[in-house]
């Protein structure tokens, strides 16, 4: 069969080997039909571009098992419409488009790699835009999906949830609009869609408002009130919980409870919310008209689980049990009534529907999937699930997680549960290295989408602690969103002797330079006089006033002193570089880079301090992109005391300066602060570099560098450096500008050099 | 030399204001004003401590000078200052001193948004001596029993950066205003406005749900003085959800996305 395949492609020998050595495993899980599609693609790339014949016998079998067996021919039709404009793009977009499967609708993807206009970009850009890394392929992939996103509604439902509950809760995105009545089981997490598309026109907007009032009004209207029957189970967070453990079949319980408490809600809505109401039935209104009729359930137990969704939405062609409960809920679920009435209703119903299970499982049909409904699993499939496991903690970080479900699904969807198989398919993608893909999944995973629902523009926050941050590409000129992980660490060890050392060894500069920044402090009032309004009459000038109104003139207005009023109101960060290089040796003086860096550091808190402006101290350094470390000396709201002294002297040298994820954090900190001048000044000892991967140096870095200066100068933060490298004015006045930093070698200098850019910056 | 003194049928309140009492804060007032005892309103933005000093003085029967403070308002501003008028060099009494040879009530607005080396200047007026030492004219003025003198400070928002100093702080009887709970506040939306009791209730709901986002993300609740103006729109004819709209949902927050939930929370509504 395998032999076919490379025959269809009629590649030459040795590449058919290859073809047959790879997709042998494939194969047996994706079945004939997908070999012989791609032989057919391979033959079309040997017919017009035999040079990336080789490429994509590599890529294409991996590409076709992470594609869902209904996408294949649209996939392949894609690729084929790259080969012959577009092949330099052919290996990314063949890596990069199953994982954009899910989020466009079948159709869809033609029309967004038209939009990309792939021939006219370089490789990288190209890269960069199949991946989705870059802000263009982000947005361009957002345009192209059809529906409105959690991420994009997450903002403002946040706020609807909180005002609705009185309470922060917690928004989280799940797969398909059936999830939104789940019983989660916690009352501070809610589930809405990952995206609605129902419409696909902009009342899939309103959808999200009503589906997440919806979801919001079973919380709000005491879902998780309910007081069962004797204590709290242990392993219980509600009394529901012990209630449906209680039941003879407790995923029947749930599922009944989740159908009914759609039609108590609704009434509270109903009696609360008028306009919300009104909103509500348009909705399910429109919903009818555009949502097909579900096929049969193929079991009496569903059947009547259907037909009370069915009738809640307005259908009128129920009847039996599902008729019966229906009247029941309108009836009794109706006038506000708490979550004890349709747990009631549960107790009475759920013998009803169980006598209709014998019935429905002698008919062999499947429940709906219920992991408590599911048999025990052998002790193979355990083994199985266990290696599953193993695997999918050594890939989440490296994103790998969904194409192994899909992969995973694809496989189990056909029956071919073999372990020999799955085995095979998780060989076959260890021996394939990731994409050089986000740090987190671009499909907009649950927790990436919640966190942005919480996180500024531009970074994102974490769950496991740290802040994702931008970075500029020089070579896609484009962002890169959410592609450098800054995490702060505490500063281990130290003690005051290094800042009383540098106290004492620079007394007279920090003296010198303490009067010079004391001369900065602008007095609390000046008197501005020959105002036309103010608090005292101006002398002289009533006196001229006098002696022009005698000499017939006419009489001034401006005869009054006013006092105006200015002060200080700055904050400014001190971020110092903890690269390795620092541990080198400075030019002067015998001491380290490192050592001259901090007295730098400890001069300028000194002064800081005198002239009573709010300062932190921070270092950073790291190693790759996933991890920039930023260490925190001195809070904003710390006071300089013995505490702040010892972690200043613990700062140390340690790997790579990132400096663009750096500046990007200090800056971030900056906002914070209710000042209306913000500084950043940054002691560094050369270059940005990172050393952890292969593009964070020379151009890339520097370019990198200067635009996170950019961001922070746009949102209102001055920015300079000081630097103890010799070549430092060779590139920093490209990344600074000119003026903004300051080349020293000794620190005996800073005296001088400090006051005069610190006022030009600061005041 | 001449002194010009603003008249006090400047600052007589005219008709009597509408007040819902809320609690016993009118006969609080009313102690203190027996017993000259200052007094300082903390509350909200927008609950009606204005309002409420403006019944007091209606029914006190007392003028009400009233002075919205900011951080640029000096002593100058308060007591009084020199101006020239061709030949003549007069003094012009501030609100201060106003009030003071008015025997009226001095009312001096969100109190905290004024230096505290301004505030220096009312302590003289706020403790047994119930004078004003007015140092340019060297003069001091004895207060009479009706003068009174009335703070407002907002708690919320402006604690953050500032307060008022201790000795400033420990020389009033602190009123503590809220937002009024739903029956009185619908009474009142009912009473400014002329809308009938459902709009009313509507706009209270709306009201209660966006207080909530105080400190989620909202610097100020949504105040009772908004509900009004969005009663009155509604009440002349303009659509509910607009009028909601131009009174409150665009001036809650710049925020784009707290605009959205506000509003979304008056579709729920209306």
């Amino acid at each position: 069969m395998i032999r076919g395949a490379a025959e269809c492609a009629g590649v030459e020998p040795r590449l058919g080997a290859e073809w047959t050595l790879r997709v042998r495993s494939l194969s047996r899980s994706l079945g004939w039909e997908t070999a012989v599609l791609g032989g057919d693609f391979l033959r079309h790339v040997r017919l017009h571009q035999p040079g990336y014949l080789a490429t994509m016998l590599r890529v294409l079998p991996e590409a076709l098992a992470r594609t869902p067996s209904d996408r294949r021919v649209e996939l392949v039709e894609a690729l084929k419409g790259l080969v012959v404009h577009s092949p330099e793009h052919l290996e990314s977009a063949a890596v990069h488009l199953p994982n954009h499967m899910e989020r466009l609708a079948e159709g869809d993807m033609e029309g967004w790699l038209a939009a990309l206009k792939l021939a006219r970009q370089s490789v990288e850009t190209g890269d960069a835009l199949l991946a989705g890394e870059s802000v263009e392929g982000r947005l361009s992939l957002e345009s192209a999906m059809a529906g409105v996103s959690f991420f994009e509604v997450a903002p403002y439902l946040q706020h609807y949830a909180n005002a609705h509950c009185g309470r922060f809760i917690r928004l989280e995105a799940t797969d398909g609009l059936s999830g939104v009545f789940d019983y989660g089981g916690n009352p501070h997490v809610i589930t809405l869609p990952a995206r609605l598309r129902e419409f696909g026109d902009e009342r899939d907007a309103l959808s999200f408002r009503i589906v997440a009032a919806l979801a919001i009004g079973a919380v709000e209207f005491g879902r998780y009130d309910y007081e069962g029957e004797g204590s709290l189970d242990e392993s219980s967070i509600t009394e529901l919980d012990d209630f449906f453990a209680a039941q003879k079949m407790p995923w029947l319980a749930r599922s009944l409870f989740e159908e009914l408490e759609r039609y108590r809600v609704r009434s509270w809505i109903t009696i609360r919310y008028p306009g919300l109401a009104r909103d509500l039935s348009e909705w399910t209104d429109a919903l009818l008209q555009v949502v097909e009729c579900r096929p049969k359930a193929d079991n009496a137990v569903d059947q009547v689980l259907e037909d009370l969704r069915g009738a809640w939405l307005g259908r009128t062609q129920v009847q039996g049990l599902g008729q019966e409960l229906f009247e029941e809920a309108k009836v009794r679920l109706s006038g506000g009534v708490n979550v004890e009435e349709t747990v009631v209703l549960v107790k009475e119903y759920l013998p009803k529907l169980l006598d209709k299970l014998p019935e429905a499982s002698g008919e062999g049909h499947q429940f709906r999937v219920n992991p408590s409904a599911l048999p025990p699993m052998t002790e193979a499939e355990q083994e199985r699930e266990e290696r599953l496991r193993g695997v999918r903690g050594l890939m989440r970080e490296e994103g790998l997680e969904s194409r192994l479900e899909v992969i995973r699904t694809a496989i189990e969807a056909r029956g071919q549960q073999r372990g020999d198989s799955f085995a095979e398919v998780m060989e076959f993608l260890e021996r394939n290295p990731p994409p050089d893909g986000g740090l987190v999944d671009p499909s907009g995973s649950e927790t990436s989408a919640q966190a942005q629902a919480t996180a500024g523009v531009g970074q994102e926050l974490l769950p496991e602690g740290g802040v994702l941050y931008a970075e500029w590409g020089e070579d896609i000129a484009d962002y890169r969103p959410n592609w450098v992980r800054v995490r702060e660490f505490p500063i281990e060890g130290g003690d005051a002797t290094f800042f009383n050392r540098v106290r004492a060894e620079h007394g007279a500069h920090i003296d010198s330079l303490r009067r010079s920044f004391e001369s900065l402090r602008p007095e609390h009032f000046r008197k501005i006089p020959r105002e036309a309004h103010g608090d005292d009459l101006d002398i002289e000038a009533v006196i001229g006033a006098q002696v022009e109104r005698r000499m017939g003139g006419a009489l001034p207005d401006r005869l009054y002193t006013r006092r105006h009023r200015r002060e200080r109101n700055v904050a400014v960060a001190l971020l110092i570089d903890l690269s390795s290089s620092t541990n080198e040796p400075a030019r002067f003086g015998g001491k380290r880079i490192i050592d001259v860096e901090k007295e730098a550091l400890v001069i300028a808190a000194e002064a800081l301090d005198a002239l009573g402006d709010r300062f932190a101290l921070y270092g950073y350094s790291g190693f790759s992109r996933e991890e920039v470390a930023f260490f925190v000396a001195k809070k904003f709201s710390d006071p300089l005391n013995d505490r702040v002294r010892a972690q200043v002297g613990g700062l140390s040298f340690k790997m790579e300066n990132r400096d663009g994820a750096a500046i990007r954090h200090a800056g971030q900190k900056l906002l914070l602060q209710p000042a209306h001048s913000r500084v950043l000044m940054l002691l560094s000892d050369g270059k940005p570099l990172d050393c952890g991967g292969p593009k964070y140096k020379e151009a890339y870095a520097q370019e990198d560098t200067r635009m996170a200066l950019t961001e922070l100068r746009q949102q209102g933060i001055r920015s300079f450096c000081i630097t103890v490298d010799p070549r430092g004015g060779e590139y920093l006045a490209d990344v600074y500008g000119e003026g903004n930093y300051i080349v020293v070698d000794d620190v005996a200098r800073l005296p001088q050099l400090l006051p005069r850019f610190y006022r030009r910056v600061a005041t | 030399m001449r002194v010009i003194t603003p008249p006090v049928e400047d600052f007589k309140v005219g008709s009597k204001p509408f007040y819902h009492s809320i609690a016993d804060e009118v006969d609080v007032f009313e102690q203190a004003a027996n017993q000259r005892l200052p007094v300082m309103l903390a509350g909200p933005t927008g609950c009606g401590k204005t309002r409420f000093v403006e019944y007091m003085a209606h029914r006190l029967k007392v003028p009400l000078v009233t002075v919205a403070c900011h951080e640029d308002l000096t002593a100058s501003d308060l007591l009084g200052r020199f101006l020239i008028l061709g030949d003549e060099t007069v003094w012009c009494d501030g609100p201060l001193t106003t009030a003071v040879r008015h025997g009226g009530i001095v009312y001096l607005d969100e109190v905290v948004e004024a230096r505290n080396d301004t505030l220096v200047a009312i302590h003289p007026l706020s403790d047994h001596r119930r004078s004003l030492a007015i140092e340019k004219l060297g003069a001091v003025l004895k207060a009479p029993d009706s003068f009174m003198l009335v703070l407002s400070t907002n708690p919320g928002y402006q604690s953050l950066v500032k307060e008022l100093k201790p000795s400033t702080r420990q020389r009033f009887i602190w009123l503590d205003f809220d937002y009024p709970h739903s029956a009185a506040e619908e009474a009142i939306v009912c009473e400014e406005t002329g809308v009938d009791k459902g709009v009313a209730k509507a706009l209270v709901a709306v009201a209660h749900q966006v207080r909530t986002l105080r400190d989620r993300g909202l610097e100020e609740g949504l105040s009772t003085r908004l509900l009004v103006y969005a009663g009155q729109l509604i009440k002349g004819g303009l659509d509910s959800k607009r009028a909601c709209e131009v009174a409150f949902v665009r001036g809650l927050s710049d925020d784009s996305s707290m605009q959205e939930a506000i509003r979304a929370l008056v579709n729920d509504q209306f």
